[in-house]
């Protein structure tokens, strides 16, 4: 086995050991919906759904820019794939200055997690789904930025010739992550936006 | 293994996600349940995982990984709704 199967096999592990992470948040949110539907229900109302709907255009578009920069760097187009990551890091940046602006309008509402809670709908379940609200979406965001960082390293190394026609399975790594991070999102805005009823 | 993506295959992936997410928003819009909801998600999930992630083209070894994955993310959810259900 080469060096390039057990980076991908290594990075597939490290997906693999996300999604559990992130499935059992989501077999948490399963239970308490399945217990609270009327309060989730709410909750999800109260959420900002514009944010919810554009952020998940950014992430999409984020995830087709960044499988573009592969389909340029294979063929021989470093610049096309510059733009191309530099688009990805703009989707994402924009994606967290929403979802930094929806968690600042709630706070402002009083709809914080935990016992702290005070706003519309006060009840166990309407202060365990924005828990799992501030939970889910605060981990997501975490991957986001650790996706950034990791688009702006293949970006200089894109722009140094480091990675290039013959050399690019790191870019293919990092775009394995950032598509997973996407896919995550792609769960998370009906649990958070749609599921109202 | 197959050869990478096109990039008309690419946009039409592109395409086919956004055309998805405007079904989630008109099937939502028509209170349609939560099953619909997360069916149109694992689709979208899907074409991202098979085009984008490249998981048609991918090694045998890879596809096992995910597949793995994702069986324990439905067995894990899937204990938890039944756990409520048959209290």
């Amino acid at each position: 086995m080469n060096d390039d199967r057990r980076y991908r096999i290594a990075v597939w592990i490290v997906i693999a050991s996300e999604a559990l992470l992130f499935a059992g948040l989501f077999a948490l949110y399963a239970s308490y919906r399945s217990e609270h539907a009327a309060a989730f229900e709410a909750g999800v109302r109260a959420d900002i759904q514009w944010i919810g709907g554009v952020n998940t255009l950014l992430l999409l578009a984020s995830s087709f820019a960044i499988a573009w920069a592969i389909h340029q760097v294979r063929g021989g187009r470093p610049r096309a794939a510059t733009w191309s990551l530099a688009a990805v890091i703009a989707l994402g940046l924009g994606f967290l200055g929403l979802k930094l602006f929806e968690w600042s309008e709630h706070i402002a509402d009083g709809i914080v997690p935990g016992i702290a809670y005070a706003g519309p709908d006060r009840g166990p379940g309407t202060s365990l789904f924005f828990t799992l609200y501030y939970g889910m979406t605060g981990l997501h965001a975490v991957h986001v930025v650790a996706g950034l960082l990791l688009v702006a390293w293949v970006l200089v190394r894109v722009r140094r010739g480091r990675i290039d026609r013959e050399r690019h399975l790191a870019l293919e790594l990092v775009a394995l992550y950032w598509h997973f991070v996407d896919a995550i999102w792609v769960f998370l805005w009906p649990m958070f936006y749609l599921m109202h009823g | 293994m197959r050869d990478s993506p096109s990039g008309s295959s690419l946009v039409l992936t592109f395409l086919a996600l956004l055309v998805l997410v405007g079904v989630s928003w008109g099937a939502a819009a028509l209170g349609a349940g939560t099953g619909v909801a997360l069916a149109i998600a694992a689709v979208k999930a899907g074409l991202i995982a098979l085009v984008f992630m490249e998981l048609y083209r991918a090694d045998a070894v890879d596809r096992i990984i995910a597949a793995v994955a994702v069986l324990f993310v439905v067995l894990l959810c899937a204990g938890a709704l039944a756990d409520v259900a048959l209290r």
